[in-house]
């Protein structure tokens, strides 16, 4: 097996999961043997300003035009989607495959509305319309993006060891989301502001990726809202699904309780699965909360976060302006301090082993600190 | 004798130091010597020259709900008695607005790459302010000096709210035209 260094590409039988995480933002690079990779959304790497992934599969010498097979995004909020354009741009040979729910008039055209960028900083949105003047400068059978819905096969190796299901959106959730798509259409004399995304994570992608008898399941943002067509509950219940339990879990939408279902625990999961997840802190939000952690652990004990959770990071400035700031704001932090990596290597038939990088850590420390 | 040059649609003012623009005292204009300044002040940092001509030709403002005027601003060396000196800028998005307070994702325009947040008591907002404090809303944060023409300098944390221009039918009627272009390129319809 390679190295724990992290710029040692695996070998060709070897598959890798590698979450990563800034603190805000999430982005998950798979590798399903024999070069074919796969990265599922993107965040910023803030020491070198460069989508994540893309920072790594180069560290790693890998070719990004022929070895990355697929760019998923798996929902168009701001922390899943900055650089996406850039990686869809870098890998010109990638099917790009986004939520069945985004293929809606309202949507596109908010990407049409949106799409200045005269306001610092991304809104999940604009990104979406860099990714669309991406895919329409591409070749002619590149430019399609593929749909991701529930029970759905997105990918299958020429051997057939190894496949992508999509798990999510359910039938149910794609028509809820056109009406919510409709009401962010502003209407005419309404001031301009940005656009923020509203809770909509019940269209996210949850994706099922099996090398032989090893299963990974990703959570993306999914969230619980115990209705039976929408969510969890509609997977759990699938008979159409892959039935194979997981040894990888990307716990879904940063540990919140929100995104809970102890039957996919129960029943969608092997025993002490090796879970991994991205903290977020925003608009006050600070996920996971110690009581999250505290759940997540009674279900495993093998769990990592890619950052710190609810470490107040201070940026260093002159001291005229630091004691205006206190005098102004509360609670003022840096956000995004440095970029976390949970990575899990494995040969076929071995053991699975887990590195981490940067400031990624085990949960149970995550409390501790 | 100095002289400036103020910019106003469809007509210039040359003038001397200290003298009010023409349309501020015309009495239909019903605009305030101070929101020139203040447009000026919460802008001028941030954007170029150029910038400012676009909004000049795009943008206009309410007056007190009496109709619409055209925005309008005056070369920067307009205002020398006075002057601020920034230490630290940021660009604001607010994400939240509760009880009396609102948290916001800041951009920083000094050292950029940096990214906080905060949470600010609205208290800290003007009056004439207060009713832009909406999610979404982009305001610019300044610290620095506030040199005064009596010689006198005093430190400042400025909060200015960017009034945004509203949106026009024809901007969202053409938006779903593009929407349906784009969806047949990428093979959506």
């Amino acid at each position: 097996m390679a190295g724990n260094e992290i710029n040692i590409p695996p070998e060709p039988d070897e598959l890798e999961v590698s979450v990563f995480g800034p603190g805000y933002g999430e982005s998950i690079v798979l590798h399903l043997c024999d070069d074919n990779w796969v990265i599922v959304d993107s965040c910023i790497n803030p020491k070198v300003n460069e989508p994540a992934p893309l920072f790594y599969l180069n560290q790693l010498n890998i070719d990004l035009e022929q070895c990355v097979k697929q760019v998923i995004a798996t929902h168009w909020h701001d922390d899943h989607i900055r650089g996406l354009g850039k990686i869809v741009k870098a890998c010109p040979n990638a099917k790009f495959i986004c939520s069945g729910a985004l293929r809606n008039k309202y949507f596109t055209q908010l990407t049409i509305i949106y799409k200045d960028r005269t306001l610092l900083g991304s809104s999940g949105i604009d990104e979406f319309s860099e990714v669309f003047l991406a895919l329409q400068e591409r070749a002619e059978e590149w430019k399609n993006p593929t749909l991701a819905v529930a029970d759905r096969i997105l990918w299958k190796s020429s051997d057939s060891k190894s496949s992508i299901y999509a798990l999510s959106p359910s039938d149910a959730a794609i028509i809820a989301s056109e009406i919510e798509f409709e009401q962010f259409i502003p209407s005419a004399k309404q001031p301009k502001k940005r656009l923020l995304p509203a809770n909509l994570n019940h269209t996210a992608v949850v994706l099922l990726a099996m090398v032989q008898d090893f299963s990974i399941l990703l959570g993306s943002d999914l969230q619980e809202v115990g209705n039976p067509v929408m969510g969890w509950s509609v997977i759990v219940d699938s008979q159409l699904r892959p039935q194979e339990k997981a040894s990888f879990f990307k716990i879904p939408h940063h540990g919140s309780e929100n995104a809970h279902h102890g039957r996919v625990w129960e029943e969608m999961l092997m025993h002490q699965p090796i879970a991994a997840l991205t903290p977020f802190e925003n608009g006050g939000t600070c996920l996971p909360t110690k009581k999250d952690i505290e759940r997540i652990c009674l279900h495993t004990n093998i769990a990592y976060s890619t950052a710190p959770v609810g470490i107040k990071h201070k940026v260093k400035r002159d001291r005229t302006v630091e004691k205006t700031i206190l005098e102004t704001a509360r609670n003022i932090r840096k956000i995004n301090v440095s970029l976390g990596q949970v990575r899990l290597r494995m040969k076929i038939g071995q053991s699975p082993k887990v590195d981490i990088f940067g400031d990624a850590l085990s949960l149970q420390d995550t409390i501790l600190s | 004798m100095k002289t400036q040059t103020a910019i106003i649609i469809g007509e210039e003012q040359k003038m001397s130091f200290g003298e009010t623009p023409n349309f501020i005292r015309r009495p239909e204009s019903k605009i305030q010597e101070s929101q020139v300044l203040s447009y000026i002040t919460s802008n001028l940092p941030e954007d170029s020259l150029e910038t400012i001509a676009r909004r000049l030709r795009e943008e206009t403002i309410p007056l007190n709900g009496k109709g619409t005027s055209p925005r309008f601003a005056i070369s920067p060396s307009y205002f020398p008695v006075d002057r601020f000196v920034s230490l630290q800028k940021w660009e604001g998005v607010v994400m939240k607005v509760e009880n009396g307070y609102f948290i916001a994702r800041l951009h920083d325009l000094t050292s950029k790459g940096n990214e906080e947040e905060a949470e600010f008591s609205c208290e800290e907002i003007s009056e004439d302010e207060s009713e832009l404090i909406v999610q979404g809303a982009i305001f610019y944060w300044n610290i620095g000096y506030h040199d005064s023409h009596t010689g006198q300098r005093t430190r400042a944390s400025m909060i200015r709210f960017r009034r945004l221009p509203a949106w026009r039918q024809k901007e969202i009627d053409d938006s779903a035209l593009e929407a349906d272009k784009l969806m047949k390129s990428i093979g959506w319809k």
